[in-house]
């Protein structure tokens, strides 16, 4: 073996770039995410504008602080240790310009549309068409920038690190296109491929996992790298690492239906999300285990350096909400935590403590490498520490004793058991509004600490300047690799993918094929444990093998993450069909109904208001009779919502209330909801309905599927124009000038509609067998 | 790797990445029985659930639930509230309270705070409560059965352009609705004895 070497320079100016902009970004997410929280409280702070109000900047938030500022943390955190573990340069600066350039393009588009109203109304989802071809374009640019510097890597092996980026890469990259497939009707609106449950189980699929890969596995691998670097101590175990890293991967992308406990999902998809749920709460750990104990000899750092407080503080704050998600899975305790605080206080412990912990320790031990100087300031990051800190526990703390006050006097019936005891939702909200406002400190505590982050990094790197990193290295000259099939032909692969053939062959097959396959999984499960006894040697090869072939090694991770999603999402496309649907269809929405619906998605009341009644006793007795699947079947997009700020709205409609009722309570929720949160919508009033957009939007749903029946052009406008007079008129006692063609005319048409159905004929056809 | 460590010093694994080793310790026994545990668990709720099937679903657990209270809410219904009973919880005080109470928090936003409704303010949409009038009867169990059910035939009122009352049984269940129609009545019982 001849071995010749060379020097690179590494690119760090991109790992300098993205680090910029996840700190401002940071405090773009972060500062939004306080406002809102104040908006929860003191309603006026939604200034009565369109453009401000919390339906419009909650996605802000949400989308800030998880693609900008952990996507652009991540970006930095992969681009610096993916050069040193391969010991070899970014494949090319090109891409790493087109990457960061338009990142940021789609994070200003998204900034500028979100305000305006423009989304599709699904939460993580929400940025407009255009805009989600661009993120699939520039993922698809970091994807190949990624695997190219791997292929032309300098170290054979590729370290754990690197198998979370991978995992990372692929997984992001399916759950994104999946969920955002979707019909344009214009240049800035668009309705979802997929309709009611489908779109439900996608939305939750991509949702849950946007948690699993693009908040978690990434920053698990940029633990893998920065923490060992940071204590100066090896891993604590790789077969830890192997382990938990493989069974996290295949298991969390079947957790998506826990979203969805109680409410009207098949009961065995909510199973698979339940029971997958807590069989995570292990290789989760697995994670938080590798870290902790990584530290043990380096506690004494603990005190002195502020990077490893950080990254202590993050991985036991991972440690504590992945116990918390699987708790939260259980269908009894959902039943009281389901669309109350104590999910966001979880998300939070998770985004807060473990995602905000981590980029802060990231960013303490990069910056001054990045800038070859010395951290400004130690105390100051201790102090933004101990901010952040008391800032999520009040925040946590907070939530946890909201959502569970709120959640049970939701539930409570009055002594008879035949009633509601608290009949206003009203009165449940304000029984937390002191609850929301510690929450609202919280946050204010930690916003104030990373804005410490920003005055430290500031000072750092104006006493620095840009540092060019250079290394000898050996160049690696590929030995005879073995080829995709010899690597997946193997014993280990071969016994692993034939479990989970069977596993998915015993959870789906019918009544014969379920028993044989369960006994399948048992002997296959015995073979492997003996073989791996035996062959131990020969196993252990293979995997190190793997982990120095990466294509190979991709395309078993992308075999892991997609059966998961295939077998949940693939049976319902075929099974939920309006012909299938037996009790209860969903009547056609009128055309004005219609726009209607886009407003109420445009306005993003779905972050407050959920539509489906679960079936649980105080849902029905609280909103009506539970939803059945039949009901929502033409919703493109499902509008089940995920948090009940307000009452569910599924049953709203069929003048439960006047539509007068509506019209005041638009104008000013308080009026008739008394100690209301919810902001006015005044600009409802004057502004006009689309009428014209609608005929394309007819159309489009029609192609979608929805067999709306045939009308022309001018008959869709006609009918919207005649049904908004119709209303009017009803109005006239409250208003005599309200105009049949504004806004409000259309909501209160759809609001007025849900909750409508009717009962499809049972056809004699469907025969017995 | 081939014999297990037997001493307790962990074994470094032989590359290093970029200066970063790695042990290769035994994965941590409560650690595995989490995991084990876990699985057990699911395979076991499965088989109960969808391959035996002794579990009822949700519906069949739910259904009946609902339809008991359904009946007793009309049992009670028919069984206490008579016209009699009625006017007699009107002249309770501690009942009427509790029914302005609740007419305070559900019923003020339509009828307004002096229960005039439209001819008290154009603010309010409901009908008055305190005239004479009364559209669907006046006697204590019409009144009852009025704020219960809501407006009879809810959708041709909305198609002449008026507006039904809600029906607010489901939401506030009889005992409720029992102090509200007190309440009510308790303003009518020198004008108008029943």
């Amino acid at each position: 073996m001849n071995e010749t070497k060379t020097t690179i320079t590494y690119d760090d100016r991109t790992v300098r770039w993205f680090t910029i902009a996840s700190i401002f970004w940071g405090v773009i997410g972060m500062l939004a995410g306080v406002f809102i929280a104040y908006q929860l409280n003191y309603w006026k702070l939604n200034f009565d504008l369109p453009w401000l109000t919390f339906g419009r900047l909650r996605p802000l938030h949400t989308n800030a602080a998880i693609f900008a500022f952990v996507g652009n943390m991540m970006f930095a955190g992969i681009y610096y240790s993916t050069q040193r573990l391969c010991k070899c340069r970014t494949a090319s600066d090109l891409l790493s310009k087109v990457h960061f350039w338009g990142w940021q393009l789609i994070i200003v588009a998204a900034a500028v549309t979100l305000p305006l109203g423009l989304t599709r109304g699904k939460e993580y989802a929400e940025l407009i068409w255009p805009i989600n071809i661009a993120v699939a374009a520039i993922w698809v640019v970091f994807a190949i920038n990624f695997f190219w510097t791997l292929a032309k890597r300098n170290e054979p092996s590729l370290y754990v690190a690197i198998w979370f980026y991978i995992a990372t890469i692929i997984t992001v990259a399916m759950l994104y296109i999946v969920n955002h497939l979707s019909l344009p009707t214009s240049w800035t609106h668009s309705y979802t491929l997929f309709g009611g449950v489908q779109d439900a189980l996608v939305q939750w699929w991509y949702g849950h996992n946007a948690v699993a890969f693009f908040l978690t596995t990434p920053i698990l691998g940029i633990m893998y790298y920065f923490l060992p670097k940071a204590a100066g101590r090896p891993v604590y175990s790789y077969r830890l690492s192997v382990v938990h890293f493989w069974s996290l991967v295949f298991i969390y992308i079947w957790a998506g239906p826990h979203h969805l406990l109680n409410t009207a999902l098949p009961h065995w998809l909510q199973t698979l999300g339940m029971g997958f749920s807590l069989m995570l709460w292990a290789p989760s750990w697995g994670g938080m285990l590798n870290g902790l104990l990584t530290l043990r000899g380096a506690w004494n750092k603990l005190v002195t350096d502020p990077v490893i407080k950080f990254f202590a503080a993050g991985v036991t704050f991972y440690g504590m909400s992945t116990f918390e998600g699987p708790l939260l899975s259980i269908r009894a305790v959902n039943y009281l935590s389901h669309y109350s605080d104590w999910t966001i206080g979880h998300v939070h412990s998770g985004t807060l403590g473990w995602n905000g912990f981590m980029a802060a320790g990231m960013f303490y031990w990069l910056v001054p490498r990045l800038w070859n100087t010395k951290l400004a300031s130690v105390k100051l990051a201790n102090l933004h520490f101990w901010l952040g800190f008391v800032g999520i526990l009040l925040y946590v703390g907070a939530m946890w004793a909201s959502g569970i006050r709120q959640g049970l006097m939701l539930n409570a019936l009055d002594d008879t058991g035949t009633a509601v005891r608290y009949p206003e939702f009203v009165e449940t909200l304000t029984g937390v509004r002191a609850l929301m406002l510690f929450r609202a400190f919280g946050g204010t505590l930690y916003l104030i600490g990373f804005l410490i982050l920003v005055v430290n990094v500031w000072k750092t790197i104006a006493s620095g300047s840009p540092a060019t990193v250079t290394q000898e290295v050996v160049v690696h000259q590929p030995a005879k690799r073995s080829t995709v099939g010899e690597m997946v032909f193997a014993e280990p692969s071969v016994a692993m993918l034939g479990l989970v053939l069977f596993v998915c062959l015993w959870l789906m097959g019918g009544p014969v094929t379920d028993w044989v396959s369960f006994a399948m999984v048992g002997v296959i499960s015995v073979m492997s444990i003996v073989r791996f006894q035996q062959h131990k040697e020969h196993w252990i090869t293979w995997y190190d093998h793997l982990s120095e072939h990466w294509v190979s090694f991709t395309f078993l991770a992308l075999i892991s993450v997609a059966i998961g999603g295939a077998i949940q999402i693939i049976p319902t496309v075929t099974v939920n069909r309006a012909e299938n649907i037996e009790d209860r269809l969903q009547k056609l929405y009128t055309p004005l109904e219609l726009a209607g619906r886009d407003i109420y998605v445009s306005e993003g009341c779905y972050n407050c208001h959920s539509q489906m009644i679960r079936m649980i006793l105080p849902d029905v007795l609280r909103y009506g009779d539970y939803s059945r699947l039949g009901e929502s079947i033409y919703d493109h997009p499902f509008q089940w919502g995920s948090k009940r700020t307000g009452p569910d709205l599924a049953r709203e409609g069929n003048n439960r209330r006047p539509s007068s009722w509506h019209y005041q309570h638009m104008l000013d929720p308080r009026v008739t909801s008394p100690g209301s949160n919810m902001p006015a919508y005044p600009w409802l009033f004057d502004q006009k309905t689309d009428i014209k957009a609608l005929p394309a939007k007819v159309r489009t749903l029609v192609n979608l599927g929805v067999p709306f029946p045939t009308m022309t052009r001018d008959e869709i406008e006609q009918h919207a124009l005649e049904q908004g007079v119709k209303i009017a008129t009803e109005l006239k006692s409250t208003d005599p000038n309200v105009q049949p063609d504004t806004k409000i005319i259309a909501l209160i048409a759809y609001l007025q509609s849900l909750g409508s159905y009717e009962t499809p004929k049972t056809t004699a056809s469907a025969t017995a067998p | 790797m081939s014999k297990k460590p037997e001493d307790h010093k962990p074994e470094l694994r032989p590359h290093v990445f970029d200066g970063i080793e790695e042990y290769d310790q035994k994965l941590p026994n409560w650690w595995l029985f989490t995991l084990y545990i876990a699985i057990v668990f699911f395979v076991v709720h499965w088989i109960i659930h969808f391959q035996f099937r002794v579990v009822p679903s949700d519906a069949q657990r739910l259904d009946p639930v609902v339809a008991k209270i359904r009946d007793d809410r009309m049992k009670a219904m028919t069984a206490m509230l008579n016209d009699t009973t009625l006017g007699k919880l009107a002249t309770d005080q501690a009942v009427v309270a509790e029914g302005q109470k609740i007419y305070q928090q559900t019923c003020l936003p339509c009828h307004g705070p002096n229960r005039g409704g439209k001819t008290e303010a154009p603010l309010y949409i409901g009908a008055s409560l305190a005239d004479a009038e009364w559209r669907y009867g006046a006697k204590p169990t019409d009144i009852y059965k009025m704020i219960f059910d809501g407006s009879p035939s809810p959708a041709d009122l909305a198609a002449k352009g008026e507006i039904p009352m809600p029906a607010q049984g489901p939401v506030l269940g009889p005992e409720k609705v029992a102090s509200v129609a007190a309440f009510i009545l308790s303003h009518h019982l020198q004008a108008k004895p029943q």
